[in-house]
């Protein structure tokens, strides 16, 4: 029973790291109907982008940082340009296929090419020191991580509530012909969501970088809990992928504590064929209407 | 003629007719052989490719050193080395391919289930594989012909490091965290048995897996089980993580961490703060001191910065025992041949970061020990060495 507390709490910080990357996930099917696989990959190049310009171009660890979320958005739209404008109006499959392809491509390169003597320590000042809880320390990065959270989840649904494009956003997510009739230049907000997602991710990958260093696997072991973090809390819902990857990392941090490696992935995944046998949807995913 | 004369005659006669058969002979030799093709699969790409590629790097800067410097008796060494990116089925398919292409041998190369594929592979064929950097131990006891290890078990590496840390800081409880892995119960129970022997009390093994991605809830466990010395058999990205992860939680040994060797390679640059005083650590090759220098120089000189680490110091030793074995071998080099002399090495100093290595026909493992680690000031100090295998 005393490590009980310590496992929900530790859950509950990683749990928030699968919910934002689930998070860059939702964001981009919602707006563009793509189901990104890549984003675990993507976080993690963006993140090897940000240490080379630390460690190549000397710059301060901060710096590196601020500069390496610039690439990612940089990085955001030729993916989207080279990887998913060509035939775009292909369906659903196809594109969530090409990010698929998207995910291999980009860890073979930063495993050719960046690779070479990981795990590598990049710097990035965050705050050292935890706090006791239940009999857990929890590391005072996690606070930071919700505090990214929160602001991250916030400001997204803000914009889209709240902002002229956000409404474009949400209008091409709904229909995105219906929405090029009217007019809205569905292309180039397509481009500014993956910019989004990207950045998302390569937030993602920098704050893993404190407890995971820098690594080409980092961020692959994290897409599997994200992923099923998202199906649980419902594809089309954002606060329903902080949900999931909440329940997820709980769930799997005790059966860590209380069972084995092993089992906690079994168990994760029983608990998530049970939901989506039972809810379709998610648990907080939009019933999903069809014209007849 | 007089007789001294005649005798002069004939002594000039077998002079010339023995120099001119030795002419002939080495001439001969090198012409009829002429290279000497050796081959690896290794893991040139993919998640572990880090720590595998400088393996076969540091091996082709030794073997491109030698044939700068005329070769090995006047034949230059070939030595070609296939990606199998941890694949078994590819490292088969590159045995095979080596073998057909004549390899003599395969040397070097990374990972234990690819390696253990390479090695069914070329040893139907009777090509010896010398070196991999693998967790091998059915091929060593007994002795399987056409296999030569230098790379300590994990088994042995585990139980070296026990027996070190318990001679050094006193009899404890030892709690191990290894990599599940298809070695692991062996690995467990030479773990186990060491430190029984050493007069500690074994608190078991807890399984990690390379997918992990929060170590939080293994450092809760093993807090709560409140362990003298922690034994840590992983990768070594793994090991800094599941270090740091301890620290997050204020967790650490009451005497000392045991590190394996396969931990250690980027352990010091990650989590070094958290080892500090309180690390011991049995490594082969050493991880510094001027015994490296002879790898590190030729590293500089025909390799890549990247490789100058430990893993590359350990292909290019690989390489060092390789060329003083085919020094040994009297006519014509065939793995046979190759396999012969190796077996003939006693305590051959040829790769100084090794150490002593000796192999016989009842002994493939190469290396009997290894040097003793502490961490010291942030680096590693040697503090003697220690047997494999802890006996």
């Amino acid at each position: 029973m005393s490590l009980l507390v310590p496992a929900i709490v530790s859950g509950i910080s990683v749990g928030l790291l699968y919910g934002l990357l689930g998070f860059s996930i939702v964001t981009l099917y919602k707006a563009s109907a793509t189901l990104s696989f890549a984003q675990p990959a993507v976080g993690m190049f963006t993140t090897f982008l940000a240490y080379y310009c630390y460690s190549k171009l000397s710059l301060p660890a901060v710096a590196a940082a601020v500069l390496g979320l610039v690439v990612a958005a940089a990085l955001g739209v030729v993916l989207y340009l080279v990887a998913m404008r060509p035939n775009d109006q292909a369906g659903t499959a196809n594109r969530s296929f090409r990010t698929l392809a998207l995910y291999s491509l980009l860890l073979a390169i930063a495993t050719t090419w960046f690779a070479n003597g990981q795990p590598f320590q990049f710097p990035i000042p965050t705050p050292k020191g935890s706090v006791s809880v239940g009999g857990s320390a929890i590391p005072l990065l996690s606070f930071v991580t919700l505090a990214v959270a929160v602001v991250l989840c916030s400001a997204i649904l803000a914009f889209f509530r709240w902002t002229r494009y956000g409404l474009l956003f949400r209008a091409v997510a709904d229909d995105r012909e219906v929405a090029r009739l009217l007019g809205i230049r569905a292309r180039r907000i397509t481009a500014l969501v993956w910019v989004a997602g990207t950045v998302i991710a390569c937030i993602v990958g920098l704050l893993t970088v404190p407890t995971a260093f820098v690594s080409t696997d980092t961020l692959s072991n994290y897409a599997i809990y994200a992923l099923a973090g998202v199906f649980l809390g419902g594809l089309t819902a954002w606060t329903g992928a902080f949900v999931g990857g909440l329940i997820i990392g709980v769930v799997s941090n005790v059966a860590l504590v209380y069972v084995s490696q092993e089992a906690a992935l079994g168990i994760v995944f029983v608990i998530l064929l049970a939901v989506l046998t039972v809810r379709p949807r998610g648990i907080l995913g939009d019933e999903a209407v069809t014209r007849v | 003629m007089s007789r001294s004369r005649v005798l002069a005659a004939v002594v000039a006669l077998l002079t010339l007719v023995g120099v001119l058969a030795a002419c002939s002979s080495s001439g001969g030799k090198g012409s009829k052989s002429g290279t000497i093709h050796l081959g690896a699969t290794n893991v040139l790409t993919g998640s572990i490719a880090s720590v595998c590629k400088p393996i076969t790097d540091g091996a082709a800067a030794w073997f491109r050193s030698v044939n700068a410097q005329g070769g090995v008796k006047g034949h230059k060494i070939d030595y070609k080395v296939l990606d199998d990116a941890y694949d078994p089925a590819r490292a088969a398919a590159n045995a095979r391919k080596l073998v057909g292409d004549k390899a003599t041998a395969l040397v070097g190369g990374c990972g234990t289930a690819n390696e253990q594929a390479a090695y069914t592979i070329s040893s139907k064929s009777d090509v010896t594989l010398i070196g991999p950097y693998a967790d091998l131990p059915d091929y060593l006891t007994p002795p399987t012909d056409n296999y030569f290890g230098l790379f300590p078990t994990y088994g042995d590496q585990d139980a070296a490091v026990v027996q070190a840390g318990l001679k050094r800081l006193g009899a404890g409880s030892v709690l191990h965290i290894a990599q599940n892995s298809a070695g692991v119960d062996k690995e467990n129970a030479a773990a186990q048995a060491a430190t029984q022997r050493a007069g500690g009390k074994w608190l078991g093994t807890d399984l990690v897996d390379p997918t992990t991605t929060d170590y939080t809830p293994l450092a809760l466990k093993v807090g709560a089980k409140h362990p003298d010395y922690i034994l840590i058999s992983a990768g070594d990205a793994q090991a800094a993580q599941i270090v740091l992860a301890l620290k997050s939680q204020n967790v650490s040994p009451a005497k000392a961490y045991l590190i394996n060797f396969a931990s250690t390679g980027a352990l010091l640059s990650t989590a070094g703060s958290a080892l500090e005083g309180k690390t011991v650590s049995v490594t082969s090759p050493k991880l510094s001191g001027a015994d490296l220098r002879s790898c590190l120089d030729v590293i500089a000189k025909y390799g890549s910065k990247a490789d100058a680490n430990v893993h590359g110091v350990y292909g290019c030793s690989v390489a060092q025992i390789v060329t003083s074995a085919l020094k040994k071998v009297s006519g014509s080099v065939t793995s046979k041949s190759l396999a012969t002399a190796l077996e003939s090495l006693r305590n051959d100093a040829s790769a100084p970061a090794f150490g002593p290595v000796s192999f016989s026909s009842s002994d493939h493992a190469g290396i009997t020990t290894g040097t003793v680690y502490t961490v010291q000031g942030g680096k590693f100090v040697a503090q003697g060495t220690a047997p494999y295998g802890g006996q």
